[in-house]
């Protein structure tokens, strides 16, 4: 016997047909890596990104079966799959955005493409992950990869700035997490959730306390919860606004599940702790996110604080840590990736034309030249603020309710005030576009791709908001996956 | 039964059809044609309805699809059809086909014209859902949705600025009564367990009066904002920058009598509390009497029946305040019909004199426009409460009502008659009839409107003379809903606690049928006395305006501090405009101060200067913030954790 085959007797084979979604995006990334030194076409490497991406969303439904694999550091479950589906899918969504957007920037790089990827898988490993380990490896592939694309905007300081602040913080981040990690390996000896689940369950002492906080307080600088919001507004507004994006929704929604499945499945039974935990970093969200994002003059970096309070919403509905808590995130945080997504690359078709700054002066008499770019921003917009029949309102809505029924009504008294102080930020793009004469009557160069994809999440914000059904169901079902996979190894 | 779901799907699938070919296809008229077919298929589903409830006197409850569910409750989309959805359907759908119509003419040659028609349609379809619905969320996903297509048709010139403003503040006021519906809501899912109307009344006498009470009051609010009752009543009149079609459509038939639907919809409720009920009777008197004061004196044909507009849903108010529930409906159903007719005779005014608004500068184009006066004297008739127009039938027994029940509100309801009769007149004088102050100009285009104008004008006079003998046949068909003996969806207890509630109208008697409500107030001293004093306000605006025997000007000086009072409409406006706006400018302002300069910039600047790693090599970059943010992030760990550690 060979060592190899010792090994593959000692420990089976990994079951490789469940990561073929991965595998695909690996592949993927290696291939548009290599392709990039010798291609010329710019148009063929995004065209390979998306074919490579679309198999791998593709693969994903012909998996039938869940399973553990890669020896318990790799979980495919419905949940996992489910949100993976949707960060391919929205990853496809802002990389065919993104070339016409850096050639009109005279800031093409190749790279952006295999980043995109390799960040990409990152966060797929981050959602599949049943093992501390396995997560923070992921972490790390899609956080180091975060601050490059941050970074490669050509001779622009503001970018290597914000990609610095991003690289610093997000360090100190991930070196939090690690602290976290220690601690908890130290009280229970292993980094995998059922196991943590079964050894913390009768005693939660000081030391599980102060591990558990700790992570609370890396992943939310990772979702961008204040007071560990810093590198937020900064990152996002240097970023090219497709990465922004992409950053905004898809890595966003990533930590969001993940946090999720550590609560649910490692730590069900400190649940007082982590909601009470999480409620005081969402109420700081939602209140400083909001008051800060009034007074902003750039649309981009409004939008980035609108993010911290959309972390805020979100991250609000783990106060109540029940069934309705976790189905209200899981569908708040598959919607937030419509209208996130959805604004960003608003900005970014607009931002192609030079003189397009992203202030609230380049939106006056939007509606007049545009009448149906400026339609979908305004449903951006109420749906952001939660006015129904858009999505955000059923978000906002499913939230509220999970507050209500865990008696946390001084959150829900939050969300709702400082939802209505939201208004007037939002508003007030509304109102530019709507109530002001354009200063002249140049028409904005769009591509298809950009008006398609504005339209398509557009329609999907009010399609979905009139019709939640489906969309609440697959929370729910998730949901109920995720609370029964908890503990059973 | 099944059929009742064409009724809010026809104009909503108007409004698609509209929406997506509008301007590319159909454009002018054929958007407005598709609009009106659009609402006349619904005007006749829910004719047939109707009848089927008369007949039969049964009520509905079809759930068409499952929404959302919440733990135990499934939010649906439904159609609760019963006498009183039937009533209030019928009267939205009715008077917005005749409405639709008349704006095919009003807007034409308008650039806007499918939008416009577009709007319209999804407004109707907004304003089924409300008065269909069978619970409080679709109920609110109607109310929101009419607000929205209120907005966008306050708007609808948005190149106007006042227009837009106009639209913005009716927005903004809206959402204060929302906010308090939204917790009213809350608040009985709380409580209930539901959503659903009729659960609701089932588990009434088990819960708490205060919980009653104050799930009745906020879901009042709400209603407060939406009638336009004081004190958030400051956006309808300047919501007149809209169209007219939309004036008399949102603002005078549908829309804002939401609040009243709303408040009799939920009788049960409302009935349960004597606090709820005592609120809404003065919240309905004060308004009825102040909004009229302040219509004295305005000179916008317009907003002068605006403000009648906010005094009449105040009537109505008063009378379910005062437990004569289907006495409000019946005003509500007959002020629809003379108040839509009213605005369109003030549209067919505006067209004849290019949009010329201010009724000091008409006057005697009454010769020219003979069926628009006509019909425009009907209204206005009936608006002041003089037989045999249906305005007399609906409001007299309400002011009689107010009499046996309570005589502070009975004055208020009197001395608002007088005011009524006095400015709808000095508004009917003033256009049609008196002095030539018009601009010669004008004067020579002034021509009567074309027949798709007219024959709306013509079906609402009409209905305005007839309907009111329908009296007694109306006060029965809304027994089922509104009368808690005949109710079939209660429950004894709650039988007993509504009609309780309601003691406080049990002694009144005001005869049903419509020939002995007349014989009875031409013989009785109130009947005539409340008729004289119609007549006085008439004879009054005649003497000023008409033969001028007394000088408006004079009287106007005389009085002037009340004068001034009633011109700066109570100088409500002024007292918002200093609190809200002005005041969220300072407190914003104070906000960002705290916010950004102390909290931000001054523990960033301050802490990272005092770092070593900032001073030495970064410290004169933007970069030496990071430092600063790391140590915010660092103090914002510690504090974090020994939350958890030390004081738990």
């Amino acid at each position: 016997m060979t060592i190899v085959q010792q090994l593959v007797a000692g420990l089976g084979i990994p079951n490789f047909k469940v990561l073929i979604p991965e595998i695909i995006v690996l592949i993927t990334a290696i291939l548009v890596f290599l392709a990039e030194l010798f291609i010329k076409s710019r148009a063929l490497i995004s065209a390979l990104t998306v074919v490579g991406l679309a198999l791998a969303a593709f693969s994903m439904l012909t998996i039938s079966e869940g399973a553990i694999t890669l020896y318990g550091l790799y979980i495919v479950d419905s949940f996992s799959l489910a949100f993976k589906f949707f960060l391919v899918i929205f990853t496809i969504l802002a990389i065919i955005n993104l070339q016409s957007y850096v050639e009109s920037k005279k800031t093409y790089y190749g790279e952006y493409y295999y980043l995109i990827l390799f960040t990409l898988l990152g966060l797929m490993i981050i959602v599949s992950s049943p093992n501390l380990i396995s997560f923070y490896i992921g972490l790390e592939l899609s956080s180091i990869t975060s601050y490059i694309l941050v970074g490669l905007w050509r001779k622009d300081y503001r970018s290597k700035e914000g990609a610095f602040k991003y690289l610093i913080i997000g360090g100190a981040g991930t070196a939090i997490i690690s602290y976290a990690i220690a601690l908890i390996y130290g009280k229970t000896g292993s980094f995998d959730f059922a196991r943590i689940f079964h050894v913390i369950q009768d005693n939660s002492d000081i030391g599980v306390t102060a591990g558990l906080v700790l992570l609370l307080v890396g992943l939310g600088l990772k979702a961008s919860a204040v007071p560990f919001h810093f590198w937020t507004p900064d990152a996002y507004e240097s970023a090219p606004t497709p990465i922004t994006g992409f950053m905004a929704s898809v890595s966003k929604v990533a930590i969001f599940a993940a946090i999720l499945r550590i609560m649910v499945e490692a730590f069900p039974f400190s649940n007082q702790i982590w909601s009470y935990g999480w409620a005081i970093l969402a109420a700081a969200s939602m209140i400083l996110g909001n008051f800060v994002a009034l007074k902003q003059k750039n649309v981009k970096r409004m939008l980035a604080y609108s993010s911290i309070a959309h972390s805020g919403y979100i991250l609000a509905a783990l106060a109540s840590p029940n069934g309705m808590g976790f189905t209200a995130l899981i569908f708040y945080s598959i919607v937030y990736l419509f209208m996130a997504l959805g604004g960003f690359i608003f900005l970014s078709a607009f931002e192609k034309n030079g003189n397009w700054t992203n202030d609230f002066e380049d939106f006056k008499g939007l509606a007049k030249k545009h009448p149906i770019m400026a339609l979908y921003m305004l449903i951006y917009m109420f749906s952001m603020i939660g006015i129904p029949p858009t999505v955000g309102f059923m978000g906002k809505f499913g939230v509220f309710m999970a507050l209500i029924s865990s008696n946390v009504w001084w959150l829900a008294v939050i969300l709702v005030i400082t939802s209505v102080v939201s208004a007037g930020y939002y508003l007030k793009v509304v109102a530019y576009m709507y109530m002001y004469e354009p200063v002249n009557s140049n028409k904005f160069k769009l591509t298809a791709m950009e008006k398609f994809t504005v339209g398509f999440l557009a329609v999907l914000v009010l399609v979905v908001g009139i019709y939640p059904t489906i969309f609440w169901e697959i929370s729910n079902i998730l949901t109920s996956v995720l609370i029964m996979n908890a503990g059973v190894r | 039964m099944e059929y009742l779901w064409i009724i809010p799907f026809s104009p909503l699938i108007a409004f698609i059809i509209i929406g997506l070919f509008g301007y590319k296809f159909l454009r002018e008229p054929l958007s407005g044609i598709v609009a009106v077919i659009g609402v006349a298929i619904s005007a006749v589903a829910s004719i047939i309805g109707f009848i089927d409830v008369a007949k039969t006197g049964n009520y509905y409850d079809l759930k068409l699809y499952n929404w959302i569910s919440i733990g135990d409750y499934n939010v649906s989309v439904s159609i609760l059809w019963d006498p009183l959805s039937a009533l209030m359907t019928c009267v939205v759908t009715c008077v917005s086909t005749f409405i639709f119509i008349f704006a095919t003419g009003y807007m034409k040659g308008d650039e806007s014209y499918p939008r416009f028609f577009a709007y319209l349609s999804l407004f109707v379809f907004m304003m089924l859902m409300l008065t269909l619905s069978d619970n409080l969320v679709q109920l609110f996903f109607g109310w929101e949705g009419v607000g929205l297509a209120s907005y966008l048709l306050i708007g609808f010139w948005h190149y106007k600025k006042s227009a837009a403003n106009a639209a913005m503040e009716s927005f903004v006021v809206n959402r204060v009564g929302d906010w308090l519906f939204l917790l009213g809501i809350l608040l009985a899912f709380v409580t209930f367990g539901t959503l659903d109307y009729l659960q609701i009344f089932n588990k009434l006498a088990g819960v708490d009066y205060v919980i009653i009470t104050a799930i009745a009051l906020l879901l009042f609010g709400g209603a407060v904002g939406k009638s336009a009752q004081i004190p958030l009543h400051i956006w309808l009149p300047n919501a007149m920058e809209g169209p007219t079609p939309v004036s008399a459509l949102i603002h005078a038939a549908t829309m804002v009598a939401a609040g009243v639907y709303m408040v009799a919809r939920l009788m049960p409720v409302f009935a349960s509390s004597e606090i709820a009920l005592d609120t809404v009777m003065f919240v309905g008197t004060m308004s009825a009497f102040i909004a009229a004061t302040m219509g004295l004196v305005q000179n916008d044909i317009k907003r002068i029946i605006a403000y009648s507009t906010l005094s009449q849903l105040g009537y109505m108010f008063a009378a379910e305040g005062l437990g004569l529930f289907s006495e409000g409906m019946f005003h509500l159903t007959s002020h629809a019909v003379f108040k839509a007719l009213l605005f369109l005779g003030s549209g067919s005014v505006l067209i004849a004199l290019h949009h010329l608004l201010d009724v000091q500068k008409m006057g005697q184009i009454g010769r020219a426009m003979p069926i628009t006066t006509g019909t425009f004297l009907i209204g206005a008739l009936a608006l002041a409460g003089i037989p045999p127009f249906v305005g007399f039938f609906s409001k007299d027994p309400i002011i009689e009502g107010a009499y046996e029940i309570n005589t502070f509100v009975f004055l208020f309801l009197w001395g608002g008659a007088f005011l009524t009769a006095f400015y709808i007149f000095r508004l009917f004088f003033l256009t049609f009839f008196d002095g030539d102050r018009l601009d010669p100009h004008l004067r020579e285009h002034v021509h009567e409107s074309p027949p798709n104008m007219t024959i709306p004008l013509i079906v609402l006079a009409t209905a305005t003379v007839v309907l009111g003998f329908f009296k007694e046949f109306f006060i029965n068909f809304l027994k089922p809903s509104l009368d808690p003996a005949y109710m079939k969806f209660l429950p004894n207890d709650v039988k007993a606690l509504v009609s309780e509630g309601l003691s406080r109208a049990h002694h009144v008697h005001i005869e049903p049928n419509a020939f002995s409500f007349l014989g009875h107030s031409l013989t009785s001293f109130l009947g005539i006395l409340i008729l004289a004093t119609a007549i006085a306000g008439i004879t009054l605006a005649y003497v000023m305006y008409q033969i001028r025997r007394i000088d408006p000007v004079k009287i106007g000086d005389m009085f002037q501090p009340i004068y001034k009072l009633f011109y700066n409409r109570w100088y409500f406006d002024h007292i918002y405009y200093a609190i809200f706006v002005y005041g969220y400018y300072k407190l914003s302002k104070v906000l960002w101060f705290v916010g950004d300069k102390v909290i931000i910039d001054g523990i960033v600047d301050g802490s990272g200067k005092g770092s070593v790693f900032a001073g030495g090599v970064l410290g004169k970059t933007q970069l030496g913030r990071i430092s600063g943010y790391v140590l915010q992030m660092l103090i914002g760990v510690v504090i974090f954790l020994s939350l958890f550690l030390f004081l738990k």
